[in-house]
């Protein structure tokens, strides 16, 4: 199958997922060292407007991610969202999980303050909102099932909207409502383009083919 | 939501060159300077062939290097919406800047930096995105140039050899066009690629046939057959 890819991803998954005892944590572990990869290996895509370099339509490119791990070209420094929660999901699901990789919004939403992969400080690309975003996904998909992101870190202080800012890398978060304290609520501030626009978009959910 | 104006896209496409290439392939010979490192293929939608090939500038390191998506549709048409669909799939909420200056393309855009790192244009039916990807920064027009160049180019005197083809070219129009999309290689295994021209935009050309009004032929749709070495054979299709 397409879907089972080399020994050499299994290796990565399984020093990244080191020490864990549930298929929870082990997603963890490899969405924080994956967000760990950037500066020096990765850096979230702002000249390009935030486009994928490891997948394209219904691949990923596990053989040139692999490469870019090890120090080769691979395709590039630049990764974006769908890239991120690709590369989770895949080497989550080599370990036993059953995730997805899922987008929400759908064509604009405004953003709190993020700190995206390969960044520091708390301003990325400097752009007010996103037109999609994807990330590893538990489950249906849906505002009620947990979020893997190892595209940013979202503010986990009591207040997201405003400075200053905690870092909280979104690990097994529910994506949650506008009102509650997760993952939607620290991304998107409130209002009608903001975190009522950022919804589920759970017919998007895939699993891509390795290549 | 992101408005492109493609009803001035459109416009100016139909003053432009009516090209179709079919089976189109980058020489990696075109890019001195530039070490070949690898290709994919990607179906960025249904039924759209891309090829991503990638150049880096040194073996030892990743400083300087450039990723090429070529995108091969089936019309300029079907090329107009694959060009707007890769200015909107971004994470990005506003629109990319037109590159108005660059004089690449019928239509060209740049990404979000003060240089010239990243440019998408559209000519015929290819899309072209071309990009910095290495750990430095770089400007690509002048790879930009040099393969909107390769595209329009019309291969001279020079370069005109018989070429073997798995197929007649001097076929009637319809019978050869179909031909093209199959054949990717001349009789002796060389990758050769084809190029349509057309005079005007009277008639709506694809990879795959002609689609015309119902007159004769205009009787100067010129096919370039052009192989990996640069030789090209030309024909009027008929």
């Amino acid at each position: 199958s397409p879907q089972n890819p080399w020994t050499d991803a299994l290796n990565y998954a399984c020093t990244w997922a080191m020490l864990t005892q549930t298929r929870d944590e082990a997603a963890g572990k490899i969405t924080l060292n994956v967000f760990n990869l950037g500066p020096s290996t990765f850096i979230y895509d702002c000249p390009g407007g935030g486009s994928s370099h490891y997948t394209g339509g219904s691949a990923f490119h596990c053989t040139q991610f692999i490469d870019r791990l090890k120090g080769g070209l691979g395709n590039g420094q630049y990764v974006n969202c769908t890239d991120c929660g690709t590369i989770v999901c895949s080497f989550s699901n080599l370990l036993g999980c059953d995730i997805w990789s899922s987008r929400m919004g759908g064509s604009y939403f405004d953003l709190n303050a993020i700190n995206a992969i390969g960044y520091s400080n708390w301003i990325s690309c400097g752009w007010p909102g996103f037109s999609y975003h994807e990330v590893a996904w538990k489950d249906n998909c849906t505002d009620a099932d947990a979020i893997f992101d190892a595209c940013l870190q979202v503010d986990g202080d009591a207040n997201p909207a405003t400075a200053p800012h905690s870092p909280l890398l979104p690990v097994n978060m529910i994506f949650g409502t506008c009102t509650s304290n997760e993952y939607r609520w620290r991304l998107s501030p409130p209002g009608a383009s903001g975190c009522q626009a950022c919804n589920p978009q759970p017919a998007t959910r895939i699993r891509r083919s390795i290549t | 939501m992101k408005e492109y104006p493609i009803e001035r896209w459109h416009e100016k496409i139909l003053n432009g060159m009516n090209i179709v290439l079919v089976n189109y392939f980058l020489s990696t010979k075109n890019f001195e300077g530039w070490l070949f490192s690898h290709k994919l293929f990607e179906e960025p939608l249904p039924g759209v062939s891309s090829t991503v090939y990638f150049f880096k500038r040194n073996t030892n390191d990743n400083d300087e290097a450039i990723r090429i998506d070529v995108i091969e549709n089936n019309s300029i048409q079907d090329a107009e919406r694959t060009f707007l669909f890769l200015l909107t799939d971004v994470m990005a909420p506003m629109e990319f800047p037109e590159a108005k200056n660059e004089n690449v393309g019928e239509i060209c855009y740049k990404g979000f930096s003060d240089i010239d790192s990243l440019l998408m244009f559209l000519r015929g039916n290819i899309v072209i995105r071309i990009r910095s990807i290495g750990q430095k920064e770089i400007a690509v027009l002048t790879e930009a140039k040099i393969i909107d160049k390769d595209l329009i180019n019309q291969p001279g005197e020079k370069d005109h050899r018989q070429m073997q083809l798995k197929f007649d070219l001097t076929s009637p129009a319809q019978e050869v066009l179909k031909q093209l999309a199959s054949n990717t290689e001349d009789a002796l295994g060389k990758k050769v690629y084809f190029k349509i021209i057309a005079p005007d935009h009277s008639i709506e050309l694809t990879r795959t046939g002609i689609i015309n009004t119902g007159v004769s032929l205009p009787g100067n749709i010129i096919l370039y057959a052009i192989n990996e070495d640069g030789a090209a054979a030309r024909v009027s299709l008929k």
